[in-house]
């Protein structure tokens, strides 16, 4: 019994801190991959303080969930006290489960809801830029409210009613009664009702998503839109220190309780050590993103004109994650660089799909000057009026770019969109496991390879690669096309290890899969990790894709978004992009560019008869994508 | 000399949803006495106790404290104390810090605060346990803690709100007796509530009797026990047979079917009355020489004495005797002139002195519900 007992202790131990214990020791790898431990080594720790983005959200989210945990605390034991003292049983059953169900509503709901509300409430009084902290707040408040009341209502049902009759009768107003008797009683209720509102605030991420607007950003928001390439180490180092913080502040807790019964003394200075640990940890991280910010690189040598006019006003920018160059390692901070020059204030927030951005902007509920999408979704987005047309009097720099992305299908005339970057799909294989060098998509549907094939797990890429393997158009407007394609990807189902989008760096890295269709410029964020891997474009031809600048209508802030364009097509800026992002750049004067690292580079500037052989995709009718997307389904649960 | 009232409550009513729970009670309370408020729940002795206390204010009458008319102040100015039922002792503040709140909210100065917590310890018996923390004391001693953080504070008039009734029997008799030394030694008024008529009897100056809002008798415990003035209070205090009677002249009662001579006089000639025999005054005797006579039906025992039920003519009598009787023996009762105590009519007349339907299971069953109604 008792050896069945430890085990079943010991394994419990195992399933709640192995995640935890794996991140940490990930966090101290000296590279960058999640499945190869290649030496001990701080850096990431490092990185950590070029990393200005995610301490600034970090201190966002510990200054929401205080906030919203503080004020939740007072006014749910408020609310608490109302209901307990209540008299009428209707009134009384009524009010608690109207509270409660906010508990039971799913959070996209609650999420959904609430942003509809504020958006709603921001166009009465005329406001355009409805969400920010202060809604976020509001939403955390919101859903932190049932959590306080429900741990503080049973506290005050076990509390002897009398008293606070009791204190009063000894000389205390009301008032004092309830504040030197009743709340002492009730404390540990509101206590634990403060750290659950606290915990739930810090981890928060739908709630938070749909009611913030473009200027502010929570870590779980930062983390989860950095998924146009993989979440960076830096990342388990942060959440490393959290996680040692909060235990910790666990251990200083538990241990002035213990002590409790002993002496006086010790208590008191377990809470002054409690509140010290807390200080500390704000003060070095204010100190972290101030020292971060100036650490960055900002200097930098322009070609274009640019005047302070617009200083001070702000600049609402929404891009996919980790598609500029930040400061960190040492390269150019594109932003901060920015505001420097123009003092213009930037604000960046993340998108992790087209689809998500378009969502957003088609919603109203945020004002973006700037937005990155790809070519379909310009595409739609022109179609549907929600893009302004360009200024280029005051793009100069468009200059730069190269013939070959000019009057692309999606915006003909050059009226619309800056390209900022180009990708093509490749095939990434295993050279140790996958002998002769592919030449064919049919690799991916080949049995002799089964249990090894990775490909995309989102619908339109997923086609495009049984399209181009089969000689289909991959905008094909007839039915049929499609059906066949989907065929295709039935059969492959057979041979397949799974569908990845992030993963595939995981498992390509370990050698855990041999074949994966993916984005040529993550190739070698691969390749570092594994240097057996090899990449290769089908003969068949690939998909190639442009993400462009481009400016919604509901831009506030115009000439600052022109003044921006500019900017990002400046060589020092398009050059520090380029570099960082290893994608490929439609900008001349980084493809010409002796100094540039991948500069004819044979996978990001492939031969002309390769790029010749490559589709853009385009956007679909709508019914042809609704198609596509049932037949998407049947190919998944098939 | 006569002493002063110190509290006097004057035509007072009050309703709680629409149900009169006091209704136009009147009653002075006289400086530095015992007196105690006994009914059985929802007779609204609590309600007369929180309206002293100020936790609640009348619909009408009012409240005179010291001769001054005290309506409206609300109970944190008022110069009384209360000891709770649970005794409401502040869980987070261990037994030093419960006696010292309220100096403290007064703001006395420390030294003073500890020298009169230090004196309370000493009179309660509790000195040593300053440091303890209160849930890890006993009921007694939870108790006396109580009662020394209500009159640290020097009150004026203690109130008392059934503070026994949480302790098992043998030390609420300590406790009982305790409380009486305390009153005597501080000489303050105490205002004690309870429903246990034994517990009223013993401690009290006087004891006001109360049933439906209204108070019944107020009197000594031997004026209350020997006089009462309805069939309620001779029921509800001690046990007691009540039968119908017929006041044939002064100092002459005719019941059960004969004549007796009393010691009561000046009501109407044949007037209709309640007749109060005590069960400990009646002398069971052979048949032929009792005044009624009957058959014995029940027979308990109980310690100290026999606890005998006895049918006469229907009415059923019980009769307290030290002397062994069997169910089924034919016996005769006797009883003494001064036995007898003659009540008017009244609203009780007929509810109450009968024991045909007496049993001990019924007592207890009342006595829990009593208990759970609290």
């Amino acid at each position: 019994m008792s050896i069945l007992r430890k085990i079943f202790i010991a394994l419990m131990l195992v399933f709640l801190y192995a995640p935890l214990l794996v991140m940490t020791f990930f966090s101290f790898n000296s590279s960058s991959s999640t499945s190869v431990f290649e030496g001990f080594s701080l850096k990431w720790y490092e990185q950590l303080l070029y990393d200005s983005e995610s301490i600034s959200a970090l201190q966002n989210t510990l200054i929401l969930a205080v906030l919203s945990a503080v004020i939740a605390t007072v006014l749910g034991t408020v609310a608490a006290v109302g209901i307990y003292k209540t008299k009428k049983g209707i009134l009384k059953t009524t009010m608690t489960t109207v509270t409660n169900i906010p508990m039971m509503t799913p959070e996209i709901v609650t999420g959904v809801s609430l942003m509809l509300l504020f958006v709603f409430m921001a166009s009465l009084v005329g406001k355009k830029e409805a969400l920010g902290f202060g809604t976020v707040l509001c939403a955390h408040i919101t859903f932190n409210l049932p959590y306080v009341i429900l741990n503080v209502l049973p506290k005050l049902k076990q509390t002897d009613s009398h008293l606070s009759e009791a204190a009063e009768d000894l000389g205390c107003t009301p008032i004092k009664a309830f504040l030197k008797v009743v709340l002492p009683a009730i404390y540990p209720g509101i206590f634990t009702g403060f750290i659950m509102s606290f915990t739930l605030s810090l981890d928060d991420f739908v709630i938070s998503y749909f009611t913030s607007g473009t200027a502010f950003q929570t870590l779980p928001i930062r983390i989860y839109s950095m998924t146009k390439k993989t979440v960076k180490p830096t990342m388990y180092a942060l959440s490393t220190i959290i996680f040692l913080t909060v235990l910790i502040l666990l251990i200083l807790v538990n241990l002035s309780k213990s002590e409790n019964k002993k002496s006086k003394l010790r208590p008191r200075l377990m809470k002054i050590a409690s509140v010290a640990v807390c200080v500390a940890i704000v003060t070095a991280m204010t100190g972290v993103s101030i020292i971060s910010r100036n650490l960055k690189n900002t200097s930098i040598g322009v070609v274009g004109e640019y005047d302070r006019e617009l200083a001070g006003t702000t600049l609402n920018v929404y891009n996919w994650g980790e598609y500029i160059s930040d400061g960190t390692d040492d390269t150019l901070d594109v932003n901060s660089a920015f505001e420097k020059l123009t003092g213009i204030k930037v604000n960046y927030s993340y998108f992790e799909s087209n689809e998500e951005m378009y969502a957003k902007i088609k919603a109203g509920s945020s004002a973006y000057d700037i937005i990155i999408p790809s070519d379909y979704m310009i595409h739609r987005m022109i179609k549907e009026n929600m893009l302004k047309k360009l200024d280029f009097s005051k793009i100069s720099n468009y200059s730069y770019i190269d013939e070959g992305y000019k009057n692309l299908y999606f915006d003909p005339d050059n009226e619309y969109s800056v390209p900022y970057n180009v990708g093509m799909v490749g095939l990434i294989y295993n050279s140790k496991i996958v002998t002769e060098k592919p030449d064919s998509w049919e690799i991916l549907f080949d049995s002799r390879y089964a249990g090894n094939i990775l490909t995309f797990n989102n619908s339109r890429d997923a086609f495009g690669i049984a399209q181009f393997a089969l000689g289909l158009d991959v905008n094909s407007s007839n039915k049929e096309d499609w059906a066949k394609a989907a065929n295709k990807l039935i059969e492959q189902n057979k041979v397949l290890q799974a569908r990845v989008m992030d993963e595939v760096f995981n498992k390509m890295e370990s050698g855990n899969a041999a074949l994966a269709p993916y984005y040529a410029g993550d190739f070698y964020t691969m390749k570092d990790a594994n240097d057996d891997l090899e990449f290769v474009y089908p003969k068949e031809g690939t998909n190639i894709f442009v993400d462009s600048v481009c400016v919604p209508q509901t831009a506030q802030n115009y000439d600052a978004a022109m003044m921006y364009i500019n900017f990002l097509l400046e060589p020092e800026v398009a050059l520090a992009n380029a570099e960082y992002i290893c994608y490929a750049s439609p900008n001349t004067s980084v493809i010409n560019n002796e100094e540039y690292s991948f500069k004819d580079d044979p996978i990001l500037y492939p031969p002309e008869e390769i790029k010749s052989n490559t589709q853009y995709y385009h956007d679909l009718d709508p019914e042809i994508r609704d198609y596509y997307e049932s037949l998407w389904t049947k190919v998944r649960i098939s | 000399m006569e002493k002063e009232n110190i509290v006097e409550l004057k035509n007072i009513s009050v309703a709680f949803d629409g149900e009169q729970v006091l209704d136009g009670l009147n009653l002075e309370i006289k400086d530095k006495e015992f007196i105690t408020l006994l009914g059985p729940s929802g007779c609204g002795k609590t309600t007369t106790l929180r309206l002293i206390a100020g936790f609640l204010e009348p619909d009408s009458g009012d409240v005179l404290f010291g001769g001054e008319k005290i309506n409206g102040v609300p109970a944190y100015k008022r110069q009384v104390n209360t000891i709770f039922q649970r005794y409401a002792l502040f869980p987070h503040l261990n037994v030093y810090e419960n006696i010292a709140f309220g100096l403290r909210v007064k703001k006395r100065p420390e030294k003073e605060i500890k020298e009169k917590v230090a004196e309370m310890l000493r009179l309660v018996n509790l000195t040593g346990l300053e440091k303890r923390h209160i849930d890890t004391l006993s009921g007694g001693q939870q108790q006396r803690v109580a009662i020394a953080r209500a009159i640290a504070n020097h009150p004026k008039v203690l109130l008392l709100d059934e503070p026994l009734a949480a302790l098992d029997l043998k030390l609420r008799k300590d406790m009982q007796k305790e409380l009486k030394k305390i009153q005597e030694q501080l000489g303050i008024t105490f205002i004690f509530v309870t429903h246990d008529q034994e517990e009223a009897l013993t401690m009290s100056d006087r004891v006001v009797v109360m049933d439906g809002g209204k108070i019944q008798q107020v009197g000594s415990p031997q004026d209350i026990y020997n006089e009462p003035q309805n069939a309620f209070v001779a029921d509800f205090i001690g046990e007691s047979n009540i039968v119908d009677g017929k006041m044939l002249r002064d100092y002459y009662v005719e019941f059960s079917g004969q004549k007796f001579d009393c010691l009561d006089k000046g009501f109407n000639e044949n007037e209709l009355v309640d007749v109060v025999v005590r069960p400990e005054d009646v002398d069971i005797v052979s048949p032929e020489k009792g005044m009624l006579k009957g058959q014995v039906t029940s027979v308990a025992f109980l310690g100290v004495h026999y606890e005998i039920i006895v049918d006469i003519g229907g009415f059923k009598w019980m009769i307290q005797t030290t002397d062994e009787h069997f169910v089924g023996d034919n016996v005769g009762l006797f009883i003494e002139p001064d036995a007898i105590h003659i009540m008017k009519k009244s609203e009780y007349s007929g509810l109450y002195g009968d024991y045909s339907s007496y049993s001990e299971e019924m007592d207890e069953m009342n006595e829990m519900a009593e208990e759970a109604a609290e």
